[in-house]
């Protein structure tokens, strides 16, 4: 086991390295830079700046520096936000981070129950319903999604705020403060709740109807044992270990941020910026932050194996 | 299938007919699903207003009409006119072409790169598999989004003539597509691998390519239909995102994505719900139909979940 | 203290509220009939219908939300997210430049016909061979902590911007100061051209005459304690520390930035023209459409992009006063004058010529923007409607494209030595090439010319452009302070990246003259004799000229926008008023 945890922390370095590749020279490729986002700088300014950014360095030499200061913990200084990017990245990751991890909570709720009950109803009109809906959620585009709970809910009805994360000017501290920013956070939790709910429904549905099948279940009714203990005790435990799994693949999306989300409701998370670090190019805040992910999904790709093998012993790890 | 006397029956009908016995057997049960079929037959419909609708239309889909701006749906405008006086219906069709031409062909090329790759890494393993599968976990660990972001902002420096940019989203798209579905196809060329009848292929001495055409291929097909399927509203889905980040097809052409934007604006969104509620209609079905007759075609063709 | 740095924040002002509302210029337009009520025919263009600039009360306050109302006396406006650095000069991002301006009051203000107004500085007097500029300071100027403003932090702020160290975007070497370059290239230790009369008075020589020299060296103010405790020539950094602690002069003091959320102000009692009478200001960062936002009341004030659609939008909300002014920017459609084809003035006047303006402007604005007929706006000084055309005349277009040997090949489209006539318009998306694209493309079809369109975002099209990889792109200007501004590119040395190879000496003579005096009236003639050579000599295809519509909460008085500072210079005036009265 610890052998294998060692080879496959091994194994993620090449990965890291040809991910670090990939992200600095795309980001590189892509045309425009800080600099030249400003058309009335004159040439000479433009060089004295170029100069100052280091934009004057071949592509090569820059990757080094660059790569240099990442395994120092160094992300690089923001152009935009003259700030270290760790630093912005600090201040807005907490509010996506609090959005997807309320979100992942209720759509792993909504879908186990779903899952469940339409499962152990195969095919009742309950289930057939629950297939659409889940459908639905499914074939709507996001921000158009959000574009109708705004305006339908936000707008029209005044049930929820519009936009933001507080009350603008408002001075809470306390209770009065987590109560408004919950306010402030039920519709885009809505939103992504329900484009999320779709895939992980129709997993623990298929898991369940695979589990309930097995012969322990049947030795469970065998058994005599009620119809509920035996579909909440027996079942669901075994059809809920594997999906374990997945839920450490949910660990780089509780801290990306939903760019299309967080942009639509105002919302002043790591996503919203990063659109707004790609229109002026601010590479440092673009590459740390890709690169940020790129090593939580790597981490949690690597989680996932090892839950597996916790979860299924009959996974032999080598 | 799920009661017993069928599944004889379908045997039994499958070994009158020899070649075609799984097929035929797919078929029958993929007939037994009432839903798919609803699915299927409404993307039918929808190929054929989108294909042969314009024909019909007396109205050009370029045609700006600055007398005719924003009315609503009447006798002549069966679903009104946008702000530059062009037929929404008109709109929609020649829109759904696009849509659909981007969902297929992204889906197209897709799968074309997965398997390949897929089939090639699972097959010889050793140094090809590790590339292979080094590049995909690489590209995997990127976000979609920004990646698209990126492919969107570098291929716009390629001179691409207007009514040839929808193959440009066709390729971002299945540039992020690809990857996941390699590693599908690895993992079940590599369980196939240890089949009897593949080992029976290396006791005959047969050649690799014959291996991979005529053994290996067909067994992964059925995967290749269902998940190909299912990437087809995925990949229609994701046009509309880009459309709303203006990175989509150009306008003047019509793509149902960037028909949809029209709700981005309170205004039209309020006023002029004829702007975005049939595109959003047609989006919303045609992804709805497409996942329906993948999950159908699923049922149908993965007998391993028959068996359990 | 520049005035391209001043333009750019007074633009910026403008600009983010178009972009905050630019989701909602590509909504469609109402009917010209509902039009009626607000627009008058211009007599120039008889096809044209234009709104005019006006004020429109709001017909029933009391149905201001009571979001708002329950504000009390806090004003909240939208700005798209600034990049946090509240130091004039140093920024990048031209939101912040909206923070600054709430707290750094210029010395010489402009006002809505664009002329120079007093600022922090109560007069000035130029020397008569216009060389020397005489600033006197207001009475009793404190900065927001309560210390005096004087002469000194005056020439502090200018030393500082020619330290050889300085990063930002303002380039102060323009107004050439005497000395100013042996101190930044130099070993100097102080710049001779600066002189401190009096706690009250700074007199500043430059080399040469300059007309935009009075305010961009009257430009706002760092405080020399503050900005300049631990100041060492060539030495800036410490200053990034400061970025989040602004310390001004303006009406309103900086309180607290939450990020991605809002900049909170408060009233400044050391004001020197009074404490406002508004506790707090507030900008709240918004992205795309800030409608629903004025809507709820969560806004008091916001400005859209001007069409019918917008202007019935906030009619019918009641309680929104709304104000229709014109903007002192313009759009235009540059040529890449380094390609072959654009050698030839005849071609360009042929793309002018065969370009339906008219109609692209009437029917994406609904009379919110009237066709440019020259690189200024109506708003100034130097416009006159006597020069330039607005005319859409393609026979007259094929005409001067078959004088300039681009003949009609076998599928329509023209030819010259075996080249076809097909030219790559580059755009960012959505705006107005949601309307011209279409249109376009048929208008040139049918004098023999085929448009390839691509879209791509802002940032990528500055660079594309700059590499002279386009034939056509369009771009609007920022606010033009002076008219000089939407003029300086088309100087055959100017660095633009957007413009390049356009000009000759004889147009570089012209441009060179509409600023070598300090004569308004002389300075009229010269803008037009260029305009008149520009006519003949198209740099660009001009666009428009376009409206800004505002909203006010009916709940708050005071908002005064204008083309050239948006609402930075009526922040000092706000008031709540009671919505029931």
């Amino acid at each position: 086991m610890r052998n294998y945890v060692l080879k496959r922390l091994l194994y993620l370095i090449p990965t890291l390295i040809g991910a670090s590749m990939l992200i600095f020279f795309l980001y590189s490729l892509v045309p425009g830079n800080f600099v030249d986002s400003d058309p009335n700088l004159t040439t000479e300014r433009k060089a004295e700046l170029y100069a100052l950014y280091g934009f004057d360095q071949p592509d090569i030499e820059r990757y080094f520096i660059w790569i240099g200061n990442l395994l120092q913990g160094d992300l690089g200084y923001s152009l935009q936000f003259q700030r270290p990017v760790t630093e912005v990245l600090g201040n807005y990751i907490w509010s996506s981070f609090f959005v997807a991890l309320a979100s992942l909570i209720l759509t792993w709720l909504i879908a186990v129950i779903i899952g469940v009950v339409s499962a152990t109803k195969q095919y009742s009109f309950f289930d057939s319903f629950i297939t659409i809906i889940v459908f639905a959620a499914m074939a709507t585009p996001s921000f158009f999604l959000g574009l109708i709970l705004i305006k339908f809910l936000a707008v029209d009805l005044g049930w929820f705020p519009a936009g933001g994360m507080i009350t603008t000017g408002s001075n809470l501290t306390g209770w009065d403060y987590v109560k408004d920013v919950a306010e402030h956070m039920i519709l885009p939790v809505l939103v992504l709740t329900m484009l999320g709910i779709g895939g992980l429904t129709r997993y623990f549905r298929t898991n369940m109807l695979e589990v309930i099948k097995q012969d322990f279940v049947r030795t469970a009714r065998a058994k005599g044992l009620k119809e509920r203990v035996v579909i909440y005790k027996h079942a669901l435990r075994n059809a809920l270990l594997p999906a374990i799994t997945l839920f450490a693949f949910e660990l780089p999306a509780l801290f990306s941020g939903a760019i299309i989300t967080e942009q639509i409701f105002n919302w002043p998370g790591i996503g919203a910026i990063y659109m707004q670090a790609f229109t002026v190019r601010d590479y440092p805040l673009l590459m740390g932050f890709t690169m940020f992910i790129a090593l939580l999904t790597v981490i949690s790709n690597l989680l996932a194996d090892l839950l597996y093998g916790v979860a299924d012993p009959r996974v032999r790890l080598k | 299938m799920e009661n017993p006397p069928i599944t004889i029956a379908s045997k039994s009908k499958a070994e009158k007919r020899k070649k075609s016995s799984l097929w035929g057997q797919v078929l029958q049960r993929f007939l037994k699903k009432k839903i798919a079929l609803v699915g299927l037959g409404f993307l039918l419909f929808i190929f054929l207003f989108s294909l042969i609708g314009p024909f019909f239309s007396p109205y050009a889909t370029e045609g700006v009409n600055p007398t005719q701006i924003n009315l609503p749906p009447s006798s002549e405008h069966w679903l009104g006119t946008d702000k530059l006086g062009r037929d929404v219906l008109t709109r929609l069709m020649f829109a759904g072409r696009i849509s659909l031409t981007v969902g297929v062909g992204a889906m197209v090329l897709s799968v074309t790169f997965g398997a390949l790759l897929g089939i090639l890494a699972g097959y010889y393993k050793g140094i090809i598999d590790q590339i292979v599968m080094r590049i995909a976990d690489i590209l995997m660990t990127l976000p979609s989004l920004p990646l698209l972001f990126i492919m969107a902002a570098v291929m716009s420096e390629w001179k691409v003539p207007t009514e040839q940019r929808l193959y440009i989203v066709m390729l971002m798209l299945s540039l992020v597509g690809w990857p996941g579905l390699a590693r599908l196809v690895r993992s079940q060329v590599l369980s196939l691998r240890e089949r009897q009848f593949i080992q029976a292929t290396d006791a005959l001495g047969l050649r690799d390519h014959r291996k991979l055409l005529n053994h290996l291929l067909p067994n992964i097909v059925p995967l290749l239909i269902v998940s190909g399927t299912l990437s087809i509203g995925g990949a229609i889905l994701s046009e509309s995102v880009l459309s709303y980040f203006g990175l989509g097809v150009v306008p003047p052409t019509a793509s149902w994505g960037n028909m949809i934007n029209a709700a981005n604006s309170l205004i039209d969104f309020q006023k002029r719900p004829w702007l975005w509620i049939p595109p959003g209609i047609a989006i919303f079905l045609t992804v709805i139909s497409i996942n329906l007759l993948g999950d159908g075609l699923r049922d149908a063709i993965d007998p391993n979940m028959k068996r359990r | 203290m520049k005035l391209k740095s001043m333009t750019i924040y007074i633009t910026i002002l403008l600009v983010s509220f178009l972009i905050a509302a630019c989701s909602d210029e590509d909504s469609g337009t109402g009917n010209e009939s509902e039009q009626a009520t607000n627009t008058e025919t211009q007599t120039e263009t008889e096809t044209s219908i234009v709104v005019e600039d006006a004020r429109h009360e709001a017909t029933e306050p009391a149905a201001s939300p009571a979001l708002a109302i329950n504000r009390g006396d806090t004003v909240v406006v939208g700005l798209q997210e600034p990049g946090g650095v509240f130091t004039p000069y140093f920024n990048t991002s031209g939101y912040d430049g909206n923070v600054q301006a709430v707290m750094f009051p210029p010395l010489v203000e402009i006002n809505e016909a664009g002329e120079a107004v007093p600022g922090l500085a109560k007069s000035w007097d130029i020397s008569e061979d216009g060389l020397t500029y005489t600033y006197n300071l207001q009475d009793d100027l404190l900065f927001d902590d309560g210390t005096p403003l004087t002469a000194a932090d005056v020439a502090f702020t200018l030393t500082l911007l020619h330290d050889p160290s300085y990063g930002g975007g303002t380039d102060i070497t323009e107004a050439k100061i005497v000395g100013g370059l042996d101190y930044k290239n130099g070993d100097a230790d102080t710049i001779s051209g600066i002189n401190v009369i009096n706690e009250k008075t700074i007199e500043v020589t430059t080399e040469v005459v300059n007309a935009r020299s009075l305010r961009l060296i009257g430009g706002q103010v760092l405080k020399k304690d503050y900005y300049g405790k631990d100041y060492q020539k060539g030495q800036l950094d410490y200053l990034n520390a400061l970025h989040q602690k602004p310390v001004g002069a303006g009406p309103f003091r900086f309180v607290e930035y939450l990020p991605g959320q809002e900049i909170r102000f408060e009233a400044n009692e050391y004001y020197y023209d009074g404490k406002p009478e508004v506790a707090q200001f507030i900008y709240k960062t918004t992205e795309g459409d800030s409608l629903q936002f004025f809507q709820t009341g969560e806004l008091d004030y916001s400005a859209l992009s001007a069409n019918q659609d917008n202007f019935e939008f906030l009619q019918t909300l009641g309680f929104a006063d709304i104000n229709v002014y014109t903007s002192s920017a313009y759009g235009y459609m540059t040529f890449n004058h380094e390609k072959e084809v654009f050698k030839d003035p005849k071609v360009r006047q042929a793309f002018v010529l065969g370009l339906d303006r008219q109609t692209i402007i009437s029917t994406h604005y609904q009379g919110y923007a009237e066709v440019a007929n020259i690189p200024v706006s109506p708003t100034s000084w130097a416009y006159t409607d006597e020069i330039g055309s607005t005319k859409y005349d393609p026979e007259k277009a094929k005409q001067l494209l078959e004088e300039a040997g681009w003949v009609e090949g076998a599928d329509g489209i023209r030819e010259k030595d075996g080249k076809k006539l097909t030219v790559y318009y580059f755009t960012s998306a959505g705006g107005l090439g949601d309307t011209l694209i279409p249109i376009a493309k048929e208008n040139y079809k049918a004098i023999g010319i085929d448009l390839q369109v691509e879209q791509m975002d802002f940032n990528a099209l500055l660079s594309r452009v700059g590499n002279g990889d386009h034939d056509l792109a369009s771009f609007s200007t920022t606010m033009l302070t002076d008219p000089y501004n939407g003029i300086e590119n088309f100087h055959s040395k100017s660095a633009s990246s957007i413009i390049k190879g356009f000009g000759n000496e004889e147009i570089d003579a012209l441009i060179e003259a509409t600023i070598a005096t300090n004569d308004l009236e002389e300075r009229t003639n010269a803008f037009h004799n260029l305009y008149k050579a520009l006519d003949e000599n198209p740099p660009v295809i001009l666009m428009d000229y376009k409206k800004v519509l505002s909203g006010t909460n009916a709940r708050v008085d005071g908002f005064e926008p204008n083309g050239y500072r948006g609402i930075a210079s009526s922040l000092k005036d706000l008031k709540i008023v009671d919505v029931n009265k």
